[in-house]
C-alpha cells in the first residue's frame, strides 16, 4: 500500500503526451467555466449596480401592505416622510443612505396627444445618499434634476419619441468605443453630444401632467422638461416620469409625506441581516423588501443567466471527463502485462483499482490548479483593461469587469480532481479485473 | 514433513466456444524443498498452464493441490493475494520490470506493497544485498529500459527473491536472451538455489538449460513424465 501512491503519481509523468492532453483537457475546461462564470457574474454585478444604485435602492420600506397592491399604485398607502423616521433608518448598522419617494400615475400630454405614465416623485436633496447612480440614468443632451428644481420633469426618452419630439443622437458604433482608449472614448461621446445640442431646439419642451390624490381630488400642472431618462428596462422608458418630491406632494396633496423609503446599504452581503434589523426598528405597519423581492424581473434575468451558465459548465465538464476516461482506457490497455505482474506479486485487486484512480486524481488536481492559476490570470487582465458593453437603454458606458470568487475558484478545482476521479472509475475498474493468466500472456 | 509442492489429478480445460482444449489432463506432481527443477515439453503442451496452476495464478479444472501445506485449489485468485507475495516469486520470460522504479524500487517493490511493510532502512539494507549478490549494484539508481536484458533478468531475479520466497517459478526465463547471457542467468539461479536452498521450477525449450537441471520433468499432452536431470 505505501508504494501505491507514489507509483500512481510516478504514472502520471509516464507517457507525457498522455497525461498533458487529459491535464489540458481538464485545465481548458476550468479556464473556460471560470471565464463564463467571471462574465455571468460580471453581468449580474452590473444589473444589480444598475438596479441598486441607479434605481430601486437595496432596500425600501412601505406602508404594510403596499408590494402586495403595487400593480395599482396605490397613493392612499402613504407614510410620514419625518426627520425621525429618516434617522431612525440611518441609524440602523449597514444602512449608508436615505431617500423618499412618492410613486404615482396619471396622464401626460404634450398639448396634442396625452398618455398614462408612472411617476416618480424623488427628494433631491437625498436621493443620490441612497442610489448614487440615480443621477448617471439621464441620456445625453439633457440634464438630470437637481437640488432646487420645482416645475421641472424627466421624460423617458421613448416617451419623449412618441411626442415627435427631437432624439438625442445613437452613441459613435460600439467598436469604436471599444477599440479606443478611455480619453479618445470620451471625446467621442462629448462629440456627439454637442453635435446633438447644436441641432436641438434650444427652447425646452412642456408636458402637462394630471394626476388625482388619494382622496379622489384631480389635479393638473405644466411641468418643463429638463432631460430624457433611460433605463435598463425598457417599459421605465416609455412610461416614467420623474419629478421633484415636492412638485408630487403638491400635485397629489401628500405634504409630509411619501409612498416608500429607499435605502442604500455599505454591504450588500449582509441585506438580509439590514431588512430584518429595518423591520424590528420600524414597527409592524411598516413592510421592508430587499431589491430582489422587488425587481424580480432582474433577479429572473441572473437566474437564468446562472441556469446557463450551469447548463454549459455542465457540457464542458463531461466533455472534459470523456477524454479523461478515454486516456485512462488506453493507458489502461497499454499496462495490461504490468497489471498482470502486479497481481502476480501479491498486489491486491482494489490497490490496483486505486493505482489508476490515483493517477487520474493527481492529473485532475495538477490540471485543477494550472487551470484556475491562468483562469485567475485572465480575468485579472480582463477586468483590469474592461470591457465596455452596452446595456440595454443605458448611456452605454458600463465596464463589464469580470471576476469570480475564490471559494468558486477553490470548488472547480476540485470538481476538476473530483471528476477525473469519477471519470477514471471504469477504466480503473477493468484494470483491477484483468484475467492475471491473460495479462501476463499479453506481449 | 509434508512436500513443498504435492499436486494430484491436476486437469486444466478451456472452454472455447462449444469446443473445449485441454492443457492439463491429470498431473500428478511432487517437488520437495530445495529442488532445482525445470519443466520442458513441445510447444503448446502445457507448461505455462501448470506453472500458472502452481504460482496460484490460476485456478485447475479438477484436482487438488497443497502448496507448503495450505489447500490452495479451493481458493480464489485474490484471496491468494498473500500466499503469492510471501511463498512464491516470479521470474518471467519477459522480465516485466515496472518501468518508472528503478532498480532498487523493481526489487524492493513486493515486500513495499505488503500492508504491513517492514522498516524501510532495514528492507533498503537487504536490497542491497541482493543486488550486490545478483552483479547490480552499480545499476541501483537505473531505470530498467537502461539496462540489457541479462541485467533486467537479474533485477527480476532478485525481485522473486527478495520475499525470502519457499519457491521460485520461471517460465521460460532465458528465452528472451542470448546463449551466454542464459548460462550466466541459469548459473546464478543454480548458485542461489545451492546457497539459500531457494526451491526452483522453471520451464524452458532451450536443452542447453536442461542439462544443468537437476531434475527434468516433460510434459506431453498435458501429461507429465518425470525424467532423471544430471
Ligand atoms: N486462455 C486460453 N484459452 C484457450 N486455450 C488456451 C489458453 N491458454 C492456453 N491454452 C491452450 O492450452 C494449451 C497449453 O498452452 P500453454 O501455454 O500452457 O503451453 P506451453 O507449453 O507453455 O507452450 P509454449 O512453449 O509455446 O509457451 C495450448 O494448446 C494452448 O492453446
Ligand atoms: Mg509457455
Amino acid at each position: 500500500m505505501s508504494r501505491l501512491p507514489a507509483l500512481a503519481a510516478r504514472n502520471v509523468g509516464r507517457n507525457g503526451r498522455r497525461s498533458l492532453i487529459t491535464g489540458a483537457a481538464i485545465t481548458v475546461a476550468v479556464i473556460m467555466v471560470m471565464l463564463l462564470k467571471g462574465f455571468v457574474s460580471g453581468a449580474a454585478g452590473l444589473m444589480v449596480a444598475d438596479v441598486v444604485e441607479g434605481r430601486s435602492g437595496a432596500i425600501q420600506v412601505h406602508k404594510k401592505g403596499y408590494v402586495d397592491s403595487i400593480e395599482s399604485v396605490p397613493t392612499r398607502l402613504n407614510i410620514p416622510y419625518t426627520p425621525e423616521l429618516i434617522a431612525k433608518i440611518q441609524a440602523v448598522p449597514n444602512v449608508k443612505g436615505v431617500t423618499g419617494r412618492i410613486v404615482f400615475n396619471g396622464l401626460v400630454g404634450n398639448g396634442s396627444t396625452q398618455t398614462m405614465f408612472i411617476g416618480r416623485a424623488i427628494d433631491l436633496e437625498r436621493e443620490t445618499q441612497a442610489c448614487p447612480r440615480a443621477k448617471s440614468t439621464v441620456r445625453a443632451g439633457g440634464e438630470p434634476l437637481s437640488p432646487g428644481d420645482g416645475a421641472h420633469v424627466l421624460i423617458g426618452y421613448e416617451l419623449s419619441e412618441s411626442f415627435g419630439w427631437a432624439v438625442p443622437p445613437p452613441l459613435p458604433p460600439t467598436d469604436a468605443l471599444l477599440t479606443t482608449s478611455a480619453a479618445q472614448r470620451g471625446a467621442l461621446v462629448a462629440g456627439s453630444i454637442a453635435e446633438w445640442q447644436a441641432k436641438a431646439s434650444a427652447k425646452r419642451h412642456t408636458v402637462s401632467v394630471q394626476s388625482t390624490s388619494p382622496a379622489g381630488r384631480s389635479n393638473a400642472i405644466d411641468l418643463e422638461v429638463k432631460g430624457y431618462s433611460v433605463s435598463s428596462m425598457p417599459f421605465e422608458n416609455k412610461r416614467v416620469l420623474t419629478v421633484p418630491l415636492a412638485t408630487a406632494q403638491a400635485l397629489i396633496d401628500l405634504d409630509g409625506r411619501v409612498t416608500e423609503y429607499a435605502i442604500g446599504v455599505e454591504d450588500l452581503g449582509h441585506l438580509e441581516e439590514t431588512k430584518l434589523a429595518l423591520q424590528a426598528a420600524l414597527g409592524p405597519e411598516f413592510e421592508v423588501h430587499s431589491w430582489h423581492e422587488l425587481n424580480t424581473f432582474v433577479r429572473d434575468v441572473i437566474n437564468r443567466q446562472n441556469i446557463v451558465f450551469s447548463a454549459i459548465s455542465m457540457v464542458l465538464f463531461i466533455i472534459a471527463l470523456t477524454v479523461i476516461a478515454n486516456t485512462m482506457l488506453m493507458s489502461v490497455f497499454e499496462r495490461v502485462r504490468e497489471i498482470g505482474t502486479l497481481l502476480a506479486v501479491g498486489v491486491r485487486r482494489r490497490q490496483v483499482l486505486q493505482l489508476f484512480i490515483i493517477e487520474a486524481a493527481v492529473i485532475g488536481l495538477i490540471g485543477g490548479v494550472i487551470g484556475a492559476a491562468v483562469g485567475r490570470f485572465a480575468l485579472f487582465v480582463i477586468a483590469t483593461i474592461g470591457i465596455p458593453i452596452e446595456m440595454p437603454g443605458t448611456s452605454g458606458h458600463a465596464l463589464l469587469q469580470p471576476s469570480v470568487t475564490l471559494p468558486f475558484v477553490i470548488g472547480a478545482v476540485i470538481a476538476a480532481m473530483f471528476g477525473a476521479l469519477a471519470a477514471s472509475a471504469l477504466p480503473a475498474r477493468r484494470a483491477s479485473r484483468l484475467n492475471p493468466v491473460d495479462a501476463l500472456r499479453n506481449a | 514433513m509434508s512436500h513443498l509442492l504435492d499436486l494430484k489429478g491436476i486437469e486444466k480445460h478451456y472452454e472455447l466456444g462449444k469446443t473445449t482444449v485441454t492443457a492439463l489432463r491429470g498431473v500428478d506432481l511432487q517437488v520437495e524443498r530445495g529442488e532445482f527443477t525445470v519443466v520442458t515439453g513441445p510447444s503448446g503442451s502445457g507448461k505455462t498452464t501448470l506453472l500458472n496452476i502452481i504460482g496460484c495464478l490460476d485456478r485447475a479444472s479438477k484436482g487438488s493441490y497443497v502448496l507448503d501445506g495450505v489447500d490452495v485449489s479451493e481458493r480464489d485468485f485474490d484471496d491468494l493475494a498473500e500466499v503469492r507475495n510471501q511463498k512464491i516469486g516470479f521470474i518471467f520470460q519477459s522480465f516485466n520490470l515496472i518501468p518508472v522504479l528503478d532498480v532498487a524500487e523493481n526489487i524492493e517493490f513486493p515486500c513495499a506493497v505488503r500492508k504491513n511493510p517492514e522498516d524501510a532502512k532495514k528492507l533498503r539494507a537487504r536490497v542491497n544485498a541482493l543486488a550486490k549478490r545478483v552483479g547490480l549494484e552499480p545499476y541501483l539508481r537505473h531505470k530498467p529500459d537502461e539496462l540489457s536484458g541479462g541485467q533486467r533478468q537479474r533485477v527480476a531475479i532478485a525481485r522473486a527473491l527478495i520475499t525470502e520466497p519457499r519457491l521460485v517459478l520461471a517460465d521460460e526465463p532465458t528465452a528472451n536472451l542470448d546463449s551466454t547471457t542464459s548460462e550466466a542467468i541459469i548459473d546464478l539461479m543454480l548458485e542461489l538455489n545451492k546457497e539459500q536452498g531457494v526451491t526452483f521450477l522453471f520451464s524452458t525449450h532451450d536443452p542447453r538449460v536442461v542439462k544443468h537441471a537437476k531434475r527434468a520433468l516433460q510434459i506431453q499432452d498435458g501429461k507429465i513424465h518425470d525424467g532423471a536431470g544430471h
